[in-house]
């Protein structure tokens, strides 16, 4: 089963009307975050800092520079890329799970119903929350709970079961001017670029 | 004997000369791989590294893709996936990483004791080695870098294995072991084809199947650049190539041969004897090599060509000296010539009889290709000559041409002088050569060269770290520690001369000290040190009952007989196995044999102290021609003294001035390669032995034979000349090593024929008489 459009999926989800209707006009932000990553392995949670950066025509771009880590999202494909541009072998359970995400952050809950339970609440222009809930186990986690207001995200929220979870709170974001698709690779790539 | 017989036996020789040609199927058994060339020392420990891990790349096709980044990547997936579809490939993947993960993943899991625990042991220990251990401080430290490394935020997905793997002995160990998918602006896919691509029908086909998926991302993505190279490609155009080379040198040698001959006789008859001959030559010297050698190289064929230059000698002598003596038939000319013939012929199959027993496959199969079909080619003689009976006295054919051009030279005198003098310039000009005495043993003489091929190889190599801006070094041993043990000293001796390099794969798999410390940690301190590191886990907030995989593992499994050889050795082997892709050129394991890659930006120099099982790859191949050139000298310089020394004692004088002569004449023809070339080779030094050869026989036969009025005989003129247009055509190979040879005999024929003339006439003496005037012995 893959990420893909389904208008019948989306007729039998119990999303309100509002949720349904288009979108207005997106832009490119770019949002400093704080990360908590729950796991099983040890009781407190293991800290760090990132950034994202969304463009609704080019996806998104995930950053880690204390680890000198970048991870591309796009609606094709997944790329981790590590310092000097060196790529990793990316999961593909993992790879599935940010571009929903990706669709998360784009409400594209077309192309979200046929693999996902949706589950939507407040007002698209003001505060929101939503939940995906996989509907079989081809994800590598149990639910992603995304909390915003209006057109940017606050708060997301990976659960992956038994006390593994993925808590990250963003910062306000800050609008991005918009780029070109090569524009966007550049950038991203460039912070991964070693430092002199 | 009865003409009937004679027939039989030509019949008969030729059908089991082709039978056995075909039986063995030689034709497919012909090599192309340049390798094959020098590898036929089973003892050779180098060489036998050398060819493996030449193999082993030959057998991959490399690509890189440029072109702008999310397209470039979809491009590259298509490709590979195109490729991993295709009957001829085995696996394929992307970047240097290996095609399955997976298996490596669960090889790691399976065997980190024995090959992962021992580096791991000395790492906690800050490198150092010790028989006692403070295992609580270990203990602490494992527990800080398990910590410090969930602390990444990219780490989750490794959590899975955490629990059996909490010392991360697979997880240190996995960037090295699976490299990674690419970098930049290039994205790289590798693909391992099923069969050897030396296999010529899978070749073939494969080369036209990877077309398809190369064109569908032609079509699909014409904004990408993709560039496929790899040995396939060489391989290709090193057949076509090789297989023009030989059509066009042996078509024209003949062809050159054949004009000569028409030249000298008139009679078509003449030439139809003489190609009878070469065809015996060719079907004897190639159905020995059937027999005797298992992948014969296609060079050896190449070089083989100078057979029909020459046998066609031994029909030339009995043709001039048959039309010569009147109304004598060929058994009466036989006899005569018995002796110079015999004596010609055998130091000629002498010699390159004696280049069997080179180490080098090529001189191997080139000497015995020629041997066995002179010898044919006299045995041919005396068998199919003494078929015809001659009627009438005919045209003293073979002279006619010489006598022709004799009176327009001038006398006998005027001749000599102009032979002393041209001779005198010759020598001269080879001993200029000398000046600058220098030998140079490179693999790459013995390839047609493909600049354009090598430009894209090197091309599509570089951004997988396998480009000749690398140098590459190979570390081996008996046993995979003791390869670890040899590249740890070359690693100091490079770290010194500040000559950074990577990897250092003492940090993932054991040195011998590394074992024997984990031997002495397993009786002593590992079960302290599993109280400790559990203990340490609970103090820093870990869950430690979520580790029961590792501590059950660690105390089935962790005891005095995992650290041996034996065992890191067998886990290196399944490794191995489990890795493919450019990823599986970092290090090889097999049973009594594993070595280990070390690359260097730019050319590291030899470096004094380098330990004695560390190979420089790019060098030990050539320096491995330079060792079977050393050999080759020590076996052929005492060979042609014996063959001298049996000439003194036999032909006295005659001895002495023949072999004069041919040493003169062997050094001008070194002295032209040198001049020619800028240095000696291997190849320059076997072209010397077959020159010392053809000069001996040219020269004795001139001092034996009955033709007194000319200084050089016809026979003898025409020889050279028909030996001489064979050398000449090898000399227009494209091959540089073809070339050499070519040019050095060709010197060497020239300078003996120039010499002959000034040295001229024969001398008298008793068997010369007898020999002159065959019907005094009859009277």
């Amino acid at each position: 089963m893959s990420l893909g459009a389904s208008s019948a999926h989306l007729a039998a989800s119990p999303l309100a009307p509002e949720w349904l209707e288009p979108r207005g006009e997106q832009t490119s932000w770019t949002a400093e975050f704080e990360q908590e990553r729950f796991s099983s392995l040890k009781k407190f949670p293991f800290r760090s800092e990132g950034r994202l950066d969304y463009s609704p025509e080019h996806g998104l771009w995930i950053h880690y520079p204390s680890d000198n880590r970048s991870i591309l999202v796009t609606t094709d494909e997944v790329r981790v890329l590590e310092e000097g541009g060196t790529e990793r072998d990316t999961d593909e359970e993992f790879g599935r799970s940010l571009q929903a995400l990706l669709y998360l952050l784009d409400f594209q809950f077309e192309s979200l119903a046929e693999d996902f339970t949706i589950e939507a609440n407040g007002q698209p222009t003001e505060e929101w929350k939503i939940r995906v809930e996989p509907k079989d186990g081809e994800y590598d986690f149990a639910s992603m709970t995304l909390n915003g207001t209006g057109t940017y995200p606050s708060f997301l929220e990976i659960d992956r079961g038994y006390r593994k979870r993925l808590d990250i709170t963003l910062r306000p974001a800050q609008p991005m001017p918009e780029t070109t698709g090569a524009q966007w690779l550049e950038r991203g790539m460039n912070e991964n670029e070693p430092s002199p | 004997m009865r003409p009937v017989f004679r027939i039989l036996i030509l019949v008969f020789g030729a059908l089991a000369a082709l039978g056995i040609i075909w039986k063995t199927a030689l034709l497919e058994r012909i090599s192309t791989d340049v390798t094959d060339l020098i590898t036929q020392t089973e003892g050779d420990r180098d060489l036998q590294i050398l060819a493996k891990l030449r193999k082993e790349q030959s057998n991959y096709l490399f690509a890189r893709l440029d072109g702008a980044g999310t397209i470039r990547w979809k491009a590259a997936e298509l490709f590979r996936s195109e490729l991993s579809s295709m009957e001829g490939i085995r696996a394929s993947g992307s970047g240097t990483s290996p095609s399955d993960p997976e298996a490596i993943l669960q090889v790691l899991l399976q065997e980190r004791f024995p090959l992962l625990f021992p580096s791991r042991l000395t790492n906690l220990h800050d490198g150092k080695s010790s028989t006692s251990y403070d295992v609580q401080k270990l203990a602490r430290k494992a527990v800080a870098d398990l910590d410090e490394f969930l602390s990444k935020p990219g780490t989750y997905q490794a959590e899975e294995i955490l629990p059996a793997d909490p010392l991360l002995l697979v997880i240190r160990s996995l960037d090295q072991v699976e490299g990674s998918r690419g970098s930049g602006d290039t994205d790289l896919v590798w693909a391992e084809f099923s069969q050897s691509i030396f296999d010529h029908d899978f070749r073939e086909s494969t080369i036209k199947q990877l077309e398809d998926p190369a064109n569908r991302v032609r079509t699909e993505f014409p904004e990408i650049e993709l560039q496929m190279a790899g040995s396939i490609f060489f391989s290709e155009a090193n057949v076509a190539d090789s297989r023009a080379e030989v059509l066009r040198i042996n078509l024209i040698s003949l062809l050159g041969i054949v004009f000569l001959v028409w030249l000298c006789f008139p009679k078509p008859s003449a030439v139809l004897h003489l190609l009878v001959l070469i065809v015996f030559a060719f079907l004897g010297g190639t159905a020995a090599v059937a027999i005797f050698f298992g992948q014969p190289h296609i060079l050896a064929f190449l070089l083989g060509s100078v057979l029909s230059g020459i046998c066609v000698d031994y029909g030339l002598h009995i043709l001039i000296h048959r039309s010569k003596s009147g109304d004598n038939g060929y058994e009466k000319t036989l006899r005569t010539i018995k002796k110079p013939l015999l004596g010609s012929g055998l130091s000629t199959i002498a010699g390159f009889l004696l280049v069997c027993f080179s180490d080098v496959a090529l001189l191997q199969e080139t000497g015995l290709f020629v041997a066995a079909g002179l010898a044919t080619a006299l045995v041919v003689c005396w068998v199919y000559f003494p078929l015809f009976h001659p009627n009438s006295k005919g045209r003293a054919g073979g002279a006619m041409l010489m006598e022709r051009i004799r009176p327009r030279v001038g006398n006998r005198a005027f001749r000599k002088r102009v032979g002393l003098a041209f001779s005198i310039i010759l020598v001269l000009v080879g001993m200029a050569g000398f000046k600058n005495l220098s030998w140079e043993d490179n693999i790459r003489q013995l390839n047609v060269p493909h600049p354009a091929l090598q430009e894209e190889l090197e091309n599509v190599l570089q951004p997988f770290g396998l480009g000749e801006d690398q140098h590459t070094f190979l570390s081996y041993g008996k046993s995979l520690s003791e390869a670890v043990s040899e590249q740890g000293d070359f690693l100091r001796l490079l770290s010194e001369k500040g000559y950074p390099s990577s990897p250092d794969w003492s940090s993932v798999f054991p040195s011998p000290e590394a074992l024997s410390q984990s031997q002495i940690f397993a009786t002593q301190d590992a079960d302290l040190f599993l109280t400790s590191f559990q203990r340490a886990l609970n103090e820093s907030g870990f869950e430690a009952e979520v580790f029961s995989p590792f501590f059950k593992g660690f105390r089935s499994q962790v005891n005095s007989d995992t650290f041996t050889e034996e065992s890191v050795d067998r886990a290196a082997i399944a490794l191995g196995q489990a890795i493919d892709g450019p990823a599986s050129f970092a290090f090889h394991s097999e049973p009594g044999l594993s070595w280990l890659i070390t690359r260097v930006e730019g050319y590291v120099p030899p470096l004094a102290g380098t330990p004695a099982l560390v190979m420089d790859r790019d060098e030990s191949i050539n320096r491995i021609l330079t060792r079977y050139r050393d050999a080759f000298l020590d076996l052929s310089l005492p060979a042609l003294g014996l063959v001298t020394l049996i000439l003194v004692v036999t032909f006295r004088r005659d001895g002495i001035i023949a072999a004069l002569i041919s040493s003169i004449s062997v050094f001008t023809g070194l002295g032209l390669v040198l001049l020619a070339f800028g240095s000696l080779n291997l190849f320059a030094l076997a072209g010397a032995f077959v020159g010392f050869c053809l000069a001996l026989d040219y020269t004795l036969f001139a001092r034996l034979t009955p033709e007194k009025e000319a200084l050089v005989p016809a026979s003898v003129m025409i020889s050279a000349a028909t030996s001489g247009v064979s050398f000449c055509i090898l000399a227009t190979s494209k091959i540089e090593a073809v070339q050499c040879l070519g040019v050095g005999v060709l010197g060497s024929i020239a300078c003996s024929v120039l010499l002959l003339v000034a040295f001229g006439p024969t001398i008298s003496r008793a068997d010369t008489e007898v020999i002159c005037n065959p019907q005094k012995e009859t009277d």
